[in-house]
């Protein structure tokens, strides 16, 4: 076992370039800061050097708390998988002090919103606020009435400035494996649309895409923290960025009205980054500067127009 | 008008409303609640399989005394102790539980009623799609016996899951292969299984 061990580390020593990467979000004094995983939990070579540049990135970007999309756990569910595809991977960051927020994909088992260290507090769906931002943490597998009823109360009620709703499955996906989750698109983003949120994230699909804005709300996919899915993104009028060749994890701040994010692959990459302005998601959506030096995107569309045609 | 233009006005009335439901989520508590309170609501529908289905959420609730309770911060350690001690205690109470036991001819009939309704026009495709992005298996279950962890949950539907009765916490519905399965989250334990209630199944892995 130890010798299984040191091969992860020292495959993950190698993996990490020794240059530090550059982040290049801007730290605004008061800003709330997270990092994004999805798909993560496989205990296997490509989570754990993941990991590793997460806390690399941790340590130039010292987010606060981080959302996980789903499938957090995959396979058994022994306590000693929880340690090998959690605990372990994450202690760097478990030790900093770092918060998970974890919503469940569909390996993972319904029990895993008791586990202390996921922060479910026993829901399987449930919101929390960081800041002037408000979180709503789905269950896609299980979109039952009692859910969308809670979902919009908690909608309704929310005055804070940003709703960020974060679940397993993709309203919008561009990848061959899954592709975009047209049902639960017709329940889910309407109440999205009528109430305001503009950012959402989702996992399922084991690539990294940022699809342009629809009816307002930015969505990301980000399902490829420890699973990956080479050369599976097919190409949507709807993808604004993708990248499917490593793994990766978005880091995000949002100081007042604007949310920067900034996607690093397993290697040190930032393949996409870009700022979305609160409220002006239709009207602006923009790439960082610093992007278009690091890792050049498609040009944003221009807001307003949304509805693009959606072949899938 | 007659019972019988009666009852079918209430079914297009139905399908019109669950149709609609995509809309703002009060409309949708709307289409619930006439679809609970109806005459050919889901109450009373499904009287016989809510009875049956509160009869075993009772037993657990009865036999959940006396275990550590695994809370709403566990470790992992403390998840796994529960579920097991919960389960071997269910195990021993309903050794003799069989197919059917609440799935019961009535409750199949009620079920695949709501499943053509739900399962019809353009939701069928979405339906369909929504079961295959679940990444559907087809595995051997058996009523008391454990959920295999290791395989994924799959997706319910939330279409079907808007004309399926509600059930107590920590008891879901799953659908395996062509089967609806019962499952009790708490304990890991498929409650029961109705076997062929998606004869039209999409593949499953």
């Amino acid at each position: 076992m130890s010798r299984i061990l040191i091969r992860v580390l020292f495959s993950a020593i190698l993996a990490v370039p020794a240059a530090a990467q550059q982040i290049t979000l801007p730290q605004a004094k008061g800003s709330v800061r997270f990092a994004v995983i999805g798909d993560s939990g496989t205990g296997e070579r490509l989570q754990y050097e993941t990991a590793e540049r997460l806390r690399l990135a941790h340590q130039q970007f010292p987010f606060e708390f981080a959302l996980m999309l789903g499938d957090n756990i995959y396979g058994s569910k022994t306590p000693r998988d929880f340690e090998t595809k959690f605990e372990r991977p994450y202690k760097p960051l478990l030790d900093s002090k770092v918060t998970f927020y974890a919503s469940l994909g569909n390996h993972d088992v319904p029990e895993e919103q008791s586990y202390k260290p996921f922060n479910m507090n026993g829901q399987r769906y449930y919101s929390f606020k960081k800041g002037n931002v408000r979180f709503f943490a789905l269950d896609s597998n299980y979109m039952d009435p009692d859910q969308l009823t809670w979902l919009t109360n908690q909608l309704q009620n929310s005055t804070d400035e940003w709703k960020i709703a974060f679940f397993h499955h993709p309203l919008y996906s561009a990848a061959a494996a899954h592709g975009s989750s047209l049902e639960l698109r017709g329940i889910l983003e309407p109440l999205f649309e009528k109430y305001g949120v503009q950012v959402v994230f989702s996992g399922h699909d084991h690539v990294y895409e940022r699809i342009t804005p629809q009816k307002g709300i930015a969505y990301f996919t980000e399902g490829s923290s420890g699973q990956l899915r080479r050369g599976d993104i097919r190409g949507a009028a709807f993808t604004a960025k993708s990248f499917d060749t490593d793994c990766t994890f978005i880091l995000v701040e949002i100081a007042e009205d604007a949310l920067y994010f900034e996607t690093i692959s397993r290697t040190g990459e930032t393949v996409d980054s870009g700022k979305i302005a609160r409220n002006v998601a239709k009207k602006e959506l923009v790439p960082a500067a610093s992007q278009l030096q690091q890792a050049p995107v498609r040009a944003w569309p221009p807001l307003g127009v949304q509805g693009h045609p959606d072949p899938r | 008008m007659n019972g019988a233009a009666r009852n079918w006005l209430a079914c297009c009335g139905l399908v019109l409303l669950a149709s609609g439901w995509t809309g703002a989520a009060a409309g949708q508590t709307q289409t619930e609640a006439v679809q609970e309170t109806g005459p050919n609501g889901k109450q009373a529908r499904f009287r016989e399989f809510l009875d049956k289905v509160k009869q075993y959420d009772k037993l657990r609730n009865s036999l959940r005394g006396g275990i550590p309770a695994a809370g709403k911060k566990a470790s992992a350690e403390e998840i796994k102790k529960h579920q097991e001690t919960l389960a071997g205690k269910i195990q021993e109470a309903r050794k003799d539980a069989k197919p059917g036991d609440l799935f019961t001819a009535n409750a199949q009939k009620a079920f695949r009623r709501s499943i053509d309704r739900a399962h019809s026009g353009t939701r069928a495709k979405k339906i369909d799609r929504t079961i295959v992005q679940g990444e559907p298996v087809k595995i051997d279950l058996y009523v008391n016996k454990a959920y295999p962890e290791k395989m994924p949950i799959t997706t319910v539907p939330p279409t079907l899951l808007q004309h399926f009765p509600k059930l107590p916490k920590k008891i879901d519905y799953r659908i395996v292969g062509d089967d609806l399965v019962l499952h009790d989250t708490e304990s890991n334990l498929v409650i029961d299984i109705f076997s062929g209630a998606f004869p039209n199944a999409p593949p499953h892995t």
